[in-house]
């Protein structure tokens, strides 16, 4: 299976798209919808 | 409103599709062989790839947005080049990011600035990050569209720069292994990319039309753009009144 470098790169890909998720759901929240 | 729900029952719809397919590419990506020369490194490319494509997709919104606001002047098309601009640059972070981890193994370097496909994705990153900087920087709505329309116009030129960058100057970065002349990999691989290709699609429409939503919710509720230290600045020592 996979190593070290292929998790490495999925975390930090799907981090970054997960965190930008989770920042748009919380502007919605602040913006009150 | 009628209208409201039915358009919240597309996107919850939309989220659940993008997310059903993003689970099946990374099961695919994990379950595909490895490659003969790469081994398990081929895998971090079904990310990798369809991140770089949904880049150039949403650069190319926004291109289409800024022109179209150019045009008829209509807010909606400043929100979709906004928006699409915002994505793009979360799509090349991921680009970037994904591409020095599998080079930092395959080619022996996290980066290389002699190479022209490195270069020029980092250099579409920084432009972008200052099309969203631009947009805070300009408290007044109809400036701030006109300013970014002709920057957002502009700026796709980077798109074919960073696609032909490898045929233009040789460097690290390999050419494309999908080409007019049909793929260069093996079927199952094809598979592994096409189905990752088309989840981040229907990610990128996902959150495209979420992201819309908030342009226009932020649009039609007034309130700072960027803080009263920019939309009011004071000079020091100046008396209010």
């Amino acid at each position: 299976m996979a190593d070290g470098w292929v998790w490495l790169a999925y975390l930090a890909g799907y981090g970054a798209i997960f965190a930008y998720t989770v920042g748009l759901i919380s502007r919605f929240r602040r913006a009150g919808r | 409103m009628k209208g409201q729900s039915k358009l919240n029952r597309a996107s919850q719809w939309l989220a659940l599709a993008a997310t059903v397919a993003v689970g099946a590419g990374l099961a695919l990506a994990f379950t595909s062989p490895p490659d003969a020369l790469q081994g398990n490194f081929v895998r971090i490319l079904y990310l990798h790839v369809p991140a770089a494509w949904l880049a150039f997709l949403a650069f190319g919104v926004t291109a289409l947005g800024s022109v179209l606001w150019l045009v008829t002047r209509k807010p909606r098309w400043d929100r979709l080049a906004h928006s699409s601009a915002e994505i793009g640059v979360v799509f090349t972070a991921v680009t970037l990011l994904t591409g020095m981890i599998w080079g930092r193994p395959v080619w022996g370097v996290f980066w290389s600035w002699g190479d022209a496909r490195m270069a020029s994705t980092a250099l579409m990153f920084f432009i972008y990050v200052g099309y969203l900087g631009l947009r805070r920087a300009i408290p007044d709505p109809d400036v701030r569209a006109k300013r970014s329309a002709v920057l957002g116009a502009i700026a796709v030129v980077q798109i074919p720069l960073v696609y032909f960058s490898v045929y233009l100057w040789r460097g690290l970065h390999q050419l494309p292994s999908i080409r007019p002349d049909g793929p260069t990999m093996d079927a199952s691989m094809l598979t592994a990319f096409l189905v990752n290709l088309v989840a981040f699609n229907l990610l990128y429409v996902a959150l495209l039309s979420a992201r819309y939503r908030l342009a226009f919710v932020e649009q039609t509720q007034p309130g700072p753009v960027a803080g009263t230290a920019v939309t009011k600045p004071r000079l020091e020592g100046a008396v209010d009144g």
